[in-house]
């Protein structure tokens, strides 16, 4: 049980902090630079995030272990992956149109964006490609969408500077927060004594 | 936007003021993380290229009573079975070692922007002609500015493009790196931001004159 619980916590705190989505993988920026200016969707946004890697990394856990031997996978494993994702978007929006349909008409505009993006996708790559044990999978979904959202709160707390009148025009907005990202990103690697 | 829909197609609003890497961000994730040298930057480009356009082109005969969610399902997995041929022939051409080099970039590539987004809320408001027109002006937009930055990046880092040795007195490893990428990014889109806006007022000041 100890094993289990330090493996996956040991997988949680690699998608957090050492392989963070966005600043040491570039995923998702799009969608951390959308919810970082529009403040009312930030949380729906890093929820979804959270909950489709995690259950989606359960279950490319298990197409992996079973089918990671047949020669044509890793070619197949866009449509795989994609299948899954598109299942666990497809069985939740039915279930939260079916018990929490309020919840449904305020998430609808943008819940798309937080299922079908970068950052997830590429959670799914990056940890099929560490492998492991089924514990460590959800760990990891779980630890990429958390420090997806740590890099979406950074960007959140910043947005008012990074837009004010002292950052010179043509820098305001866009330019400066891939300046921004990339310093964090830089200390971070420097911190893990990444080279 | 809407007042485009329904006018003219500029292939300048997707190439120049809509840039999906230098404008709006809307797509630098790929060019951050993978467009280190030239040649990734070209891999990148190509695939980009291929799959939007062709999954764009086979989304477009979907029928429209489809469900939104189901709708958005449909373009990934077509997005996905189109990858397949893309790669094949992105191997053909640069090598598998290059396309290994940028295979988690390329798998993302399936959910992006344009499919997953500007196809309902642009694209596919247009006529077929106009729509393609459209989408190619994002796709030389993108193409153009990751292959620039891959090539800055390869400059910078190795002092090299493709086999040719550039002469510089430095040697910046760091653009290699994600964060240098980012960084990089961001200068470009500063400097990209400034022309364009001077070369707006520019013109602005011309058309009053004339008028005056």
């Amino acid at each position: 049980m100890e094993t289990i619980f330090s493996r996956f916590l040991a997988a949680a705190l690699l998608g957090i902090f050492i392989e963070n989505a966005a600043f040491e993988r570039a995923l998702g920026v799009n969608v951390l630079l959308y919810a970082a200016r529009k403040r009312e969707n930030l949380i729906g946004i890093f929820v979804g995030v959270i909950y489709v890697t995690t259950i989606s990394s359960a279950l490319t856990c298990l197409t992996d272990r079973y089918f990671s031997a047949w020669e044509y996978y890793n070619i197949l494993m866009p449509f795989i992956y994609i299948f899954i994702v598109s299942a666990v978007y497809i069985l939740t929006l039915m279930a939260v149109w079916r018990f929490f349909p309020n919840i449904l008409k305020r998430v609808k505009k943008y819940v798309h964006l937080s299922v079908f993006n970068c950052a997830v996708l590429g959670a799914l790559f990056i940890q099929s490609r560490i492998g492991g044990t089924f514990a460590s999978y959800i760990g990891y979904g779980l630890g990429t969408g958390l420090g997806f959202l740590l890099a979406g709160y950074l960007l959140y707390a910043a947005e008012d500077r990074l837009n004010s009148e002292s950052v010179p025009e043509s820098f305001r907005g866009m330019p400066i927060t891939m300046i921004y990202i990339g310093v964090i990103s830089l200390a971070l690697s420097a911190f893990w004594g990444k080279h | 936007m809407e007042h485009n829909m329904s006018g003219k197609v500029k292939l300048f609003d997707g190439i120049i003021r809509q840039n999906m890497v230098l404008m709006s961000g809307l797509f630098a994730g790929p060019v951050i993380g993978a467009a280190t040298n030239l040649i990734n930057s070209l891999v990148i480009a190509l695939a980009f290229t291929l799959i939007t356009m062709v999954t764009a082109g086979i989304c477009r005969l979907l029928p429209k009573k489809f469900a939104f969610a189901v709708r958005i399902v449909l373009y990934a997995l077509i997005a996905s079975a189109v990858y397949i041929p893309v790669i094949l022939l992105a191997e053909l051409i640069f090598g598998s070692d290059a396309v290994n080099s940028v295979s988690l970039y390329l798998a993302i590539l399936v959910t992006n922007p344009l499919i997953m987004a500007k196809t309902e809320s642009r694209f596919f408001l247009r006529s077929v002609p106009m729509m393609f027109k459209d989408m190619a002006g994002f796709v030389i937009g993108f193409d153009m500015s990751c292959i620039l930055v891959g090539a800055l990046r390869d400059i910078l880092s190795d002092n090299m493009l493709l086999n040719t040795i550039i002469p510089l007195p430095f040697q910046m490893s760091a653009m290699e790196s994600v964060y240098g990428g980012f960084i990089l990014v961001g200068i470009l889109a500063g400097l990209f931001r400034f022309v364009y806006r001077r070369a707006l007022r520019r013109k602005n000041h011309l058309i009053s004159e004339r008028k005056n």
